[in-house]
């Protein structure tokens, strides 16, 4: 456990120098750049800050193959985020299309079907399992995609993609915990290495992301997050417990595409779905053809700050974070 | 604070949310078992193949009868509430 701790503590240490030194000191040189629209004088950030967190994901994977800790669970998450995050790179550097993207995204299912670190069974609330092992396989690629990109889609403001993934990772945690002392029926050690993996670099993204934020992660970190949610809660049979959790992220998701009826891009919206007045004052757009997303619907509900509107979002996360660490200790025999 | 705040004022998102966490918890356990009572009502008759065939279309159809209906509370919810924004905007 020491070494775990230690291991952790190290990638922390690095995910951290390499935000402070090179995103935020080298990145703004090479142009990474992105502007706070949210904010009256629209400052310019760097970008892209999610590769610290694949930076600090690689620190401990070479650390605890060193100390041969690692596992084919291990390892397959690590790929898992590892593709999730180059699409993203890839996504922040020549913006892939619409259709791309989510397709990509589902390359990152692939690690988990090779190393067949899948659950067999697919545990629902109340008792009931189906053992679905070649099912499963095929829908991991498409539950990652549906992950990585509600993800994504739920970055409006300052932390709140990196705080949803913070707050999930750490409920799922939880949830992993209380599955061992109620059934026993998860491989604690394996479950820790995991989560000491993703916690400490999600801490310390966190921290730079919060508003006001320093940095902003880009897709790299809100798709590698999205991955590293989704191959959690596969690997160690959370599924339910991450479906409640990311309630929120998914129905922004489909209510987005929905609305329009179609796969988008930012770029290509007639009309945005917030408009910023002076002082930073957010106003819901009144025009039918902006999409309907979660942030419209809170700002037709009466919030007009950012931070206001942050801290609910966090709110209601945490609320749905707990009624999936509800059910999934309690409901799912 | 301002948290407690946000929610209590977004208190129908919230409804919502949780209403349909109860649906995913209870949802599985309905569906599994009117479809254990429609195999045992219709295999005797027309044979696995086609019970679970009637099967599936049963739960498919319940889960997009719930979606559709999501989605239509939702989308109400926005009208009204988009109604009663541009009222606002226009009085004043």
């Amino acid at each position: 456990m020491l070494d775990l701790a230690v291991t952790a503590f190290l990638s922390l240490i690095a995910t951290y120098l390499f935000l402070k030194e090179i995103v935020v000191k080298r990145f703004p040189k090479f142009g990474i750049v992105g502007n706070d629209v949210h904010k009256p004088n629209t400052p310019t950030l760097p970008e892209m800050g999610g590769t610290a967190f694949l930076f600090g994901v690689i620190v401990y994977v070479i650390i605890l193959s060193i100390l041969g800790l690692l596992t084919p669970e291990i390892t397959s998450i690590a790929l898992t985020i590892m593709i999730a995050g180059l699409v993203g790179i890839i996504d922040d550097f020549w913006n892939l299309g619409k259709r791309t993207k989510p397709l990509l995204t589902m390359l990152s299912g692939i690690p988990l079907i090779l190393l067949g670190t899948t659950q067999e069974y697919l545990m629902l609330p109340l008792g009931i399992s189906f053992h679905v092992p070649t099912l499963y396989k095929l829908i991991a690629p498409i539950a990652l995609a549906v992950t990585c990109n509600a993800i994504n889609m739920f970055d409006p403001m300052n932390g709140v993609a990196t705080g949803t993934s913070l707050i999930s990772i750490s409920f799922l945690a939880l949830a992993g915990v209380a599955r061992f002392i109620t059934t026993g029926n998860i491989d604690l050690s394996v479950f820790a290495r995991a989560n000491f993996m993703l916690i400490p670099g999600l801490l310390v993204v966190y921290y730079f992301n919060r508003f006001p934020s320093r940095v902003f992660v880009g897709d790299t970190g809100t798709l590698s997050m999205g991955a590293a949610i989704g191959a959690l809660c596969m690997v160690f049979g959370l599924e339910v417990m991450g479906v409640i959790t990311l309630m929120l992220p998914i129905t922004n998701a489909f209510f987005s595409l929905f609305s329009l009826g179609r796969l988008f891009e930012r770029s290509e919206l007639e009309a945005r779905p917030i408009i910023v007045r002076e002082g930073g004052v957010l106003e819901p757009s009144l025009d039918r053809r902006a999409p309907i997303t979660f942030t419209r619907m809170m700002l037709l509900l009466g919030h007009s700050h950012e931070r206001e509107l942050i801290e609910t979002y966090m709110s209601i996360v945490l609320l749905t974070a707990l009624a999936g660490l509800t059910v999934s200790t309690f409901l799912m025999g | 604070m301002i948290g407690s705040m946000g929610l209590y004022r977004s208190r129908l998102l919230v409804c919502m949310l949780l209403a349909n966490v109860l649906i995913l918890v209870i949802g599985p356990f309905v569906l599994y078992s009117i479809d254990v009572e429609l195999y045992r009502l219709l295999a005797p008759y027309i044979g696995r193949l086609f019970t679970t065939i009637a099967q599936a279309i049963f739960s498919i159809a319940t889960v997009l009868t719930w979606i559709y209906f999501w989605r239509k509370a939702f989308m109400m919810l926005f009208e009204i509430l988009l109604r009663q924004k541009s009222k606002a905007t226009t009085h004043s």
